[in-house]
């Protein structure tokens, strides 16, 4: 029988401070059941009971952040006679601990790659209704492609540019808590952003789900390096998110958040409001341009065209539209513009948002939850979403060997109305092209000719035009979804060596939305409607087993084995109608047609097993190893397992040759890596497509291959960081090289052998980039501080190869007349159309009066720009905290198809030189018959001259340079000095003002010029097509602490 | 790791067997609705029946063509061909005659279409890419129409009558096998007659099948002809699928409206809308003339534009009318290899009358002289022209097999007036099959409007 002991004692950490929360864990050295922990209290103090004197016990103090510090033997003796005083080290004095690939918190200092970390303060003091937005100009190498269709307007994140002849698939990967998903668009069903049967719908994706204010840190990690071991989805990088989480030894704590930002459109095109309706083309007896809405006395109706080539606004009058006797009006009436026919349909979008969390823990757990809420209201009439969010975060050490956590994230979002986006008929965006200056907007607000409501749209002037207010407030497309996902994790400490980590995660989401189309839509003339229905379901079981060492001084070990199950199940059913029965009924039963249906759905599994080991040589030089095998389900059973390595190291320079001491760290970094990766499923064996004909199916164009290899990209990547001046100033470079080769594409083959595309590998893209990241604090004193911070990248991509027996270049997409082609020595994104013909001084060739066509497409211009940078300034005053980001892009065109419209339609201000003289003389040359060229001098019409000249063919009259300065963010934080308000329990207040996208400088004709064609669920850099107005933000949000 | 896999990776979605019926539907609706497509901006332009107005330059009805002119039509035709190809091997590989029967007809009917216009094309080695040839070489016109001749004369003895076909109910025909094999007579009575100057033994197939109706039974009334009834109940719609962008910007040819006002034919109201003179009174049918010089195009009248309900379902679209056949037994018997060329003629005329009018013909018409049958195939064939209208590309092979109706000619018409022979290869050939692409190319004397394909003697 053994008397008992009581170990007591105190930890400190260099300072000399009381180290809070540190376990310290007592187990003997025989009998690893004969273990006790516990945790120190707010001195430092600890008190270990029940242990048995005499017994040797080896005691470990383990506190995140700081090196575990070990005390092997202990000798106990009986009673409280054991006292123990120890100091541990703060595993970096630089910098905290970031969380990397698989969940392993790592310290930076050791990292060899490039990562960037933003935490909640960075991200979202100037919110936005998508928390990426807040990483805009924030992060080097980052960029958001987004079509702007929209309230919900899906982002997809570009890290380091596009190595890929896909134009899917491009975004980075998002882990959350660990727990990768997936972020794919799921189309409307309507594949093209140009005039297709119906306009695709931004129904969202998952990046929008997640709720900003639950967001701790997001760290990007950009190379491949960095992802390796995250797989084949980390190709494109990975951003990983920590949602928040309570802490130990914390007192229940109550948090409110709210709310209000209201969005006005802040740049708008330069519309013409001298000229209306007309071809130019009509006059009356004495050789003056009239107006006549139908046939007139005055003549013939001039009322069909949607062009504004028409008689001047002269204060004359002509038979118009009248709006209540729905047709010509009796008597001629003042021919006027109507300035704001276009501004006044939109409004201020509202967003309102609340959230409420609570968190709390003791020495064991810790925990919080939180619910939240936003309503939005678009600035297009009818339309926007309310979403709920809810969430749990929690954990707690069972005992000491097991500690349990879990993430649960609830979202359920619904709109009654999301817009169509793109260029057609139907879209809001169309309207505003073909919108004329002297119609006012309130004709069309009765939306149905009287006595035929449901029947015939008011659409005086064409069928081409849809009515605005039947498209916002009838043509409606209403979407619900909820998504649920959560983990729960296990993690095992099996001794001070080992660690074992267990997780098993969902994430399911289930999405409904519908299309209703009422009668006489240009689109539907009887109406239609559409139903999808998603169910996606992705389960990920995870273990990862982790190994810490020490040898001798100098050398530390750290080893993980993990593995992963990935599950990916996605089913769509959609079904539609395309003629109603009755009117605004919207069910499949009430189909002309039997309800046509289809699935799309998409399964998948992946199981990869992986291991890093990381050496470290005296806390100077780093080594990580790591391999990652997967086997997919996509691929063909001989080639579905695939292994790739990295390499990555670091040196910290600063301590190997003992640098001066204005110089805090100087760190270089060298690696090398390479992720494999697989293909979309049911590429590998012979299908019929659907037919929408019963009993009937079709050739699929695309040709399988049994025979499909994954693709390899190959990653180098190294840079330095450096920190001077008590960590004043801070220097991270780096400069990258990626290869990707054996793409999975189609590529074209010729029809007639039976199919258009072949899937095989092939092609290599080359991407080489720098990034350069600035920090700076010019001042810093007791109250204020300024600090600043920089990015810089540029990124460039090149076509290495291509299969010669596909021409050696590659679609990767088209949008109206732009097509996107790689071509071999070229880049991914280069964009193509035609141009002008010119004469070798570069003068525009014309011919008959109007610029020469020229045979063949030839290269506009690359819709990657040139590079990219962002600039942050922060200014801390006391309890205010100022900030404000600038971004720019340089370089890079944007086409614009409603640029194009509304030139050939007299719409825009670029449009009135020469309608005083009624015909232009084109500026250029014209080839003469013995090969020479003279200056033009053949006149053409006002009309045809600016419907040549910038005719839709051609991209180089309608494109333009996408470089732009942004005012991205503006933001000011005012904290409640606690004094204030020291008795009224509160723990906290805070208010902020904040606007977003106050101020953009760019050449782009149209509202944004960072935008993108949404063809169907892919996004198409570099091209405008109908594009909706862009906003500015301005918002005010109240912190509460309780 | 890998247990499952198979499963995973098999498509839920999307069938991997089909039987010899299954592309049937779909390939019928496509060619067809294709065929009306391409009519409207090929054969119609070229063969002054309608073209795009106001039209400042260019346009196919000023023999402005491009590579991409024909593309849709190689591509269609193609897309189709691909489908029969695997319905024909499903059906030999089940030894199912009936079938192999009509997808011989159906085949046969798409590529005879393509190879009038482009020449030589594709065909023996075509569809060849899951064996790994992506590459077919191109198959002279002459090769090409002996196999499909061949194919039909087999798929008229393939038929077997006492069987009844097993699959869904087939949207030409329904299923009626009797109809399908006077669909495949008819047919091959068009390629022959189309051969027939090339290949005057084309001439006794024709007089072997005419006399002999119980082998080889032919089209006997409208009832019998291969035409699409599109419902407009999804998935059989309309080709346009906006009413508006038929009729828009469009307008009858002055040589087509000229003809049916010289023969006052009921025919008139159903295609075209009466032309408005400036203050919008009607002013009787007026067309413009095909290749209009742009400084003449302020035509002081509105012309006579397209009917919209032509293309408004229900609609028929024409693969292979009853009315042609009369014509192609007329020719038959005005060149003594057949008997009765003017009973046939006026079969033909009255057919296509009641077709469209759906009215009982009145005979007066035959006592306008410019009606009346004179012996002459110009007659017949201005006859045949007009009974073609929205049949696919029939209008323009037959002119260029007799050179009727005589087309004028303007200023403004590019290649100095003279109708295109052909259509120019799409550029998907040229890129990707570029080997056999130019051999093709230089056996027909390079790839312009202007080589003749094999059967066009004239």
């Amino acid at each position: 029988q053994q008397a008992s002991g009581i170990v007591k004692g105190s930890v400190k950490d260099l300072d000399g401070k009381p180290l809070e929360g540190v376990m310290v864990d007592a187990t003997s050295a025989e009998d690893l059941s004969d273990s006790q922990f516990v945790m120190t209290d707010t001195n430092g103090n600890f008190s270990i009971s029940g242990l048995n004197s005499g017994v040797e016990y080896n005691l470990t103090f383990d506190k995140p952040n700081f090196e575990p510090y070990y005390i092997d033997g202990f000798d106990v003796n009986e009673g409280e006679n054991n006292s123990i005083m120890v100091r541990m080290n703060p595993i970096t004095e630089l910098e905290g601990v970031v969380v990397t690939a698989l969940g392993i918190k790592r310290e930076e200092k050791k990292l060899g790659y490039a990562q960037q970390t933003i935490n909640a303060e960075e991200l979202s003091t100037a919110e936005s209704n998508n928390w990426s937005s807040g990483l805009k100009g924030k992060v080097a190498g980052l960029n958001i492609v987004s079509s702007g269709s929209g309230p919900i307007n899906s982002q997809v994140i570009k890290l380091r540019g596009s190595n890929s002849l896909k134009l899917a698939n491009q975004g980075a990967l998002i882990v959350i808590d660990g727990v990768p998903m997936t972020t794919e668009m799921t189309s409307s069903g309507n594949e093209t952003a140009y005039m297709g049967n119906d306009s695709p719908i931004d129904f969202g994706n998952s990046i929008a789900d997640i709720n900003q204010d639950d967001i701790e840190t997001v760290t990007v990690l950009k190379g491949a390096a960095a992802a390796a071991l995250y797989g084949s989805r980390a190709g494109n990088g990975v951003v990983i998110i920590t949602t928040k989480s309570g802490k130990k030894n914390q007192k229940i704590g109550i948090e409110f958040k709210s709310s209000t930002m209201i969005d006005v459109v802040n740049r708008w095109p330069d519309y013409q409001y001298e000229y209306g309706q007309g071809t130019g083309n009509y006059f009356d007896d004495e050789g003056n341009p009239y107006y006549s809405y139908g046939a007139s006395e005055d003549g013939p109706g001039t009322s069909g065209t949607s062009s504004a080539f028409g008689p001047k606004f002269d204060g004359q009058y002509f038979f118009q539209y009248d709006p209540t006797l729905q047709g010509q009006s009796s008597e001629r009436q003042l021919w006027r513009g109507y300035d704001d026919n276009r501004k006044s349909f939109w409004r201020t979008g509202t967003t309102f948002r609340n959230e409420v969390s609570i968190s709390g823990g003791d020495e064991k757990g810790n925990y919080r939850a939180s619910i939240g809420n936003i309503q939005n209201e678009w600035i297009m009439p009818n339309t926007g979403f309310n979403s709920y969010a809810t969430s749990l975060n929690a954990n707690y050490q069972i005992s000491k060997w097991i500690k349990v956590s879990s993430v649960v994230n609830y979202t359920m979002k619904k709109s009654d109305n999301l817009p169509g986006t793109g260029y057609n008929n139907g879209s809001i965006a169309y309207f505003m092209i073909f919108q004329n200056p002297n119609v006012d907007l309130n004709w069309y607000k009765p939306r149905w000719y009287a006595g035929e409501e449901g029947y015939s749209q008011i659409q005086p002037f064409s069928s081409y035009i849809d009515n605005p207010y039947v498209i916002a407030y009838e043509a409606v497309n209403p979407m619900r979804n909820n998504r649920i996902m959560g983990n729960m994790k296990f993690d095992f400490n099996l001794s001070s060596k080992f660690n074992l980590m267990v997780r098993a995660a969902i994430n399911n989401y289930t999405q409904k939305t519908e299309q209703k189309r009422p009668f006489d839509l240009n689109r539907s003339p009887n109406g239609y409607y559409k139903r999808q229905d998603i169910n996606k379901y992705e389960t990920n079981l995870d273990f990862l087993l982790s190994y810490k060492d020490k040898w001798g001084e100098d050398f530390t070990f750290d080893g993980h084995i993990g593995g992963n199950s990935m599950d990916y199940k996605y089913n769509l059913l959609e079904a539609s109608v395309d003629a109603l029965v009755v009117p605004y009924v919207y069910m499949l039963s009430n189909g002309v047609n039997t309800p046509l249906a289809n699935t799309r759905d998409r399964n998948k599994k992946i199981n990869s097993f992986y291991g890093m080991f990381s050496f470290a040589f005296r806390n100077q030089i780093f080594l990580d190893l790591t391999g990652r095998n997967d086997w997919s389900s996509t691929l063909p059973s001989h080639h579905n397992s695939y292994f790739y390595p990295s390499v990555v190291s670091s040196f910290i320079l600063d301590d190997i040759f003992k640098m001066g001491s204005s110089i805090d760290m100087l760190k270089y970094r060298l690696s090398f890596a390479q992720v494999g990766s697989d293909t979309d499923p049911y590429q590998t064996s012979k299908y019929y497509s659907n037919s929408d004909f019963a009993s009937s199916a079709s050739m699929d164009n695309y040709l399988y291959n049994g025979n499909l290899k994954p693709e390899i990209s190959t990653n180098w990547e190294t840079g330095f960081e450096l920190r001077m001046f008590k960590n004043r100033f801070g220097l991270d470079l780096t400069v990258y090289q990626t290869d990707t080769r054996n793409q999975i594409i189609p590529i074209p083959v010729d029809i007639t052998s039976g199919y258009s595309y072949y899937y095989t590998n092939a092609g290599e893209v080359r991407n080489r980039g720098l990034e350069i990241l600035l920090t700076g604090t010019p001042i810093r004193t007791n109250d204020f501080k300024w600090e600043i911070s920089g990015t810089w990248s540029k990124n460039e991509s090149e076509v290495l190869s291509l299969p010669a027996e596909a021409g050696e270049e590659q679609v990767i997409a088209t949008a109206g007349t732009v097509s996107m082609i790689a071509k071999v020595g070229g880049s991914v994104t280069a964009l193509y159309g035609y141009g002008f013909v010119r004469d070798p001084e570069g003068n525009i060739v014309y011919k008959d009066g109007i610029p020469a066509y020229p045979e063949d497409i030839e290269l506009i211009g690359d819709a990657s720009p040139d590079w990219r940078a962002g600039l942050t300034n922060t200014f801390t005053y006391k309890n205010l905290r100022f900030s404000f980001n600038f971004d720019a892009q340089y370089g890079g065109i944007v086409y614009s198809q409603s640029y194009h419209k509304m030139m050939e339609q007299g719409k825009l201000k670029g449009t009135l030189m020469g309608r005083e003289d009624g015909f232009i003389i084109g500026e250029g040359v014209v080839l003469n018959e013995d090969g020479s060229y003279s200056p033009n001098t053949e006149q053409t019409t006002i009309a045809n001259y600016y419907a040549k000249y910038y005719r839709r063919a051609n991209v180089e009259s309608n494109s333009f340079d996408a470089s732009y300065i942004k005012l991205r963010e503006v933001s000011l934080s005012y904290d409640v000095p606690k004094r204030l308000y020291a008795k009224s329990g509160l723990q906290g207040l805070s208010f902020t003002v904040f606007g977003r996208d106050l101020l953009t400088i760019s050449d782009f004709p149209l509202y944004d010029p960072e935008t993108a064609a949404l063809n169907g669920a892919v996004q198409v850099p570099g091209v405008e097509m109908g594009q909706m107005p862009s906003t500015a933000s301005y918002g005010f949000s109240i912190n509460v602490k309780l | 790791c890998t247990e499952g896999f198979e499963d995973i990776n098999t498509n839920p979605n999307e069938v991997s067997e089909i039987n010899p019926s299954s592309m049937l539907n779909p390939v019928i609706y496509n060619i067809a609705s294709n065929n009306a497509r391409k009519n409207y901006d090929i054969t119609s332009q070229l063969m002054q029946v309608h073209f795009p107005y106001p039209s400042i330059t260019g346009d196919v009805h000023r023999y402005h063509i491009t590579v991409g002119t024909g593309s849709s039509v190689w591509n269609a035709a193609y897309d189709a061909l691909g489908n029969v190809n695997e319905m024909l091997n499903k059906s030999f590989e089940l030894e199912d005659e009936n079938y192999t029967a009509i997808n011989l007809t159906l085949r046969a009917m798409i590529v005879s279409n393509l190879t009038d216009m482009f020449g030589s094309v594709p065909f023996s080695e075509a569809f060849q890419a899951e064996q790994g040839n992506f590459t077919p070489k191109f198959d002279k016109q002459q090769d090409i129409y002996t196999q499909i001749l061949n194919d039909l004369e087999q798929a008229n003895h393939l038929y077997n009558l006492e069987e009844s076909l097993l699959y869904a109910s087939d949207l030409l025909y329904q299923n009626d096998l009797v109809k399908w094999k006077k669909f495949t007579n008819s047919l091959r009575l068009r390629l022959l007659l189309r051969v027939s100057d090339r290949q005057p033994d084309a001439w006794q197939q024709i007089e072997t099948m005419l006399h002999n109706p119980t082998v080889y039974p032919v089209f006997e009334d409208n009832s019998d002809a291969a035409v699409l009834t599109v419902t407009g109940v999804t998935p059989n719609l309309s080709p346009w699928p906006r009413e508006q962008d038929f009729s828009n910007a469009r307008t009858y040819a002055s040589f087509f409206i000229d003809q049916l006002n010289e023969l006052e034919d009921p025919r008139l109201p159903i295609f075209a809308n009466e032309a408005k003179d400036l203050e919008g009174n009607t002013i009787g049918y007026l067309g413009i003339p095909a290749g209009f010089d742009n400084a003449g195009s302020d035509f002081p009248y509105t012309p006579s534009g397209l009917k919209q309900p032509l293309i408004i379902a229900p609609m028929p679209i024409i693969l292979m009318s009853y009315s042609e056949l009369q014509f192609i037994k007329a020719e038959a018997a005005l060149k003594g290899h057949f008997n009765d060329a003017e009973g046939h003629y006026k079969e033909g005329v009255k057919s296509s009358i009641e077709f469209w009018t759906n009215q009982n013909f009145d005979e007066t018409y035959f006592d306008n002289s410019f009606a009346a049958y004179d012996g002459s195939l110009e007659r017949i064939m201005l006859q045949k022209y007009l009974s073609l209208f929205f049949t696919d590309y029939q209008q323009w092979s037959e002119y260029r097999r007799t050179g009727f109706p005589i087309l004028p000619v303007t200023n403004s018409m590019e290649n100095n007036g003279v109708m295109p022979s052909r259509m120019l290869y799409p550029d998907s050939p040229n890129i990707y099959n570029s080997e056999n692409y130019d051999q093709a190319v230089q056996e027909m004397g390079g790839n312009t409007i202007n080589a003749k394909v094999w059967w066009d003697v004239n």
